[in-house]
């Protein structure tokens, strides 16, 4: 369930959660027809739905986060009420645990989602994160950025085919920027433009943040988890060379 | 039996759909007149002393500011929100020092500059600058397995010239796409995803750069050093930094003269 809370736009983990959720529907079935007492089914649902709460550990694999189910939480609180109210448990026992242990199937479609995932969406590819750019444009967002800088599209276009990954030299780059200069507050910076308004391939549910370097031969595009530097051969900036 | 127990159902249902209706949904009523906005103003915080109502500025249709006078002659500012179907006073600073009004805190394009400049301090424009400072960030997982990563420094600059005392402008469009570009991110990011909502945006500073006619010295006194006060209604209104110019960067090559020039 909150699998589709991770990645909202996520449209390998939107059809994984579809597939598991048939899953519980064909085991909810399965328990109904040998089940010789007959619940209602919008009570079955509810049985469910509630017994998916549980204790569970959360952690981060992979920059993913995956959650291991302890405490059948949502199971015990059920368990109390039904006693508590009199009401038959005996029909509803089996689906209460099959709510439970349906976090188990939640874990293991997120466990095949991510090697899916980084073979549908290439991670160390500039194309995925620089699927769609018919509304881009160039920020300057530094004064040592060229006031007017635009976008040259049909260059983007055809550079992307060509881009190759390259080293980040963090420090080396802060560094230089501090030691090229002529006043204290003379500097200029790297990357002085952003570029605005893109889009990464669709139902990847990746949103990055992309600067241009200075010679306009440079991309660094930054995600949640992750940073990529991009060169190529000509300036993506008109009037840059 | 079962028929009343099914009317009492109704009319619960009718009563809470107007309850929501009324206190959520309904349209903003005609905003209050000057001399109601005064008592309001006076009520709530008794040491605004406020005695002339300048303008009302519509932010949009729940979010009004109301600059005004004092009787001690300050220019303040009062925050109106539309709330639980009235009108709400929620802040009311005493001078009206430029801040920052985020009435959605996840959406840049509704984040307002305000100010009413006191006209004795004769400044005649400012400028708002938007910061993020340079920086790098290298995390070793043992041996050459190192991840290196770095942050651009951001300076985007606007400036405005003041005609009035007061006023309120809306964030660039370009600076609504950058901060959008980092929040969209941040907001993928899972690890902060159920309990603060988590905006990388709000890593970057605003601040302000005050500039007076030539001749003129330098003085913030009249509209420096004010207070404000907080009702119960929500807001977020953020203190402005007073940047100098050695904050700034300027570029160090000229490369686009130069360029020109050949």
């Amino acid at each position: 369930m909150e699998i589709n809370f991770n990645f909202p736009d996520d449209i390998i983990i939107i059809f994984m959660s579809g597939i598991v959720w048939s899953v519980i529907a064909y085991l909810a079935l399965r328990i109904y027809k040998k089940q010789i007492e007959k619940p209602k089914v919008w009570k079955i649902a509810v049985i469910i739905i509630v017994s998916l709460f549980s204790f569970s550990i959360n952690w981060q694999m992979f920059n993913t986060l995956v959650k291991l189910s302890i405490l059948p939480l949502g199971v015990w609180a059920i368990y109390v009420f039904f006693k508590w109210t009199g009401r038959n448990w005996e029909a509803y026992r089996r689906f209460a645990w099959l709510g439970f242990w349906a976090n188990y199937l939640f874990l293991a479609s997120t466990l095949l989602a991510i090697p899916i995932h980084h073979v549908v969406y290439p991670k160390d590819e500039a194309a995925t994160y620089l699927s769609e750019f018919e509304n881009a444009s160039l920020v300057a967002v530094h004064p040592s950025a060229m006031e007017d800088g635009v976008l040259d599209k049909d260059r983007l276009k055809k550079e992307l085919q060509a881009m190759k990954q390259e080293t980040i030299y963090s420090d080396q780059w802060y560094e230089d920027t501090y030691l090229n200069r002529g006043e204290i507050n003379e500097k200029d910076e790297r990357f002085p433009y952003q570029l605005v308004n893109t889009d990464a391939a669709w139902g990847s549910g990746l949103h990055s943040v992309i600067f241009v370097e200075d010679d306009g031969k440079g991309v660094l595009i930054t995600t949640a988890e992750n940073q990529l530097y991009f060169r190529f051969d000509h300036s993506i900036i008109e009037g840059v060379e | 039996m079962m028929k009343k127990k099914r009317l009492w159902f109704v009319i619960a249902m009718v009563l809470l759909a107007g309850w929501i209706y009324w206190f959520y949904l309904a349209k903003p009523t005609a905003f209050p007149t000057n001399e109601a906005l005064l008592n309001e103003i006076n009520r709530v915080d008794s040491g605004a002393s406020a005695s002339e109502i300048q303008d009302t500025l519509v932010l949009d249709a729940k979010h009004v500011l109301v600059p005004f006078i004092s009787d001690r002659d300050d220019y303040g500012l009062s925050y109106w929100v539309w709330e639980k179907h009235k009108w709400r006073v929620a802040a009311i600073s005493s001078r009206g020092e430029p801040r920052i009004w985020k009435i959605d805190r996840g959406d840049p394009s509704t984040y307002h500059f305000v100010w009413n400049i006191h006209p004795e301090d004769e400044m005649t424009t400012m400028d708002f600058y938007l910061l993020r400072d340079r920086n790098y960030h290298i995390s070793n997982y043992g041996g050459e397995d190192q991840r290196d990563t770095y942050y651009p420094g951001i300076q985007l600059g606007t400036d405005v010239s003041l005609s009035k005392s007061y006023g309120a402008m809306k964030l660039p469009e370009e600076w609504v796409s950058v901060m959008d570009a980092f929040n969209q991110m941040g907001i993928s990011n899972q690890s902060n995803m159920f309990f603060n909502s988590f905006f990388p945006a709000q890593y970057m500073q605003f601040g302000w750069i005050p500039s007076y006619q030539e001749g003129v010295e330098l003085s913030l006194e009249r509209t420096f050093n004010g207070h404000v006060y907080y009702t119960d209604v929500d807001i977020t209104l953020d203190y402005l930094r007073i940047l100098n110019e050695g904050d700034l960067e300027v570029p160090f090559t000229t490369r686009d003269l130069s360029e020109s020039v050949d």
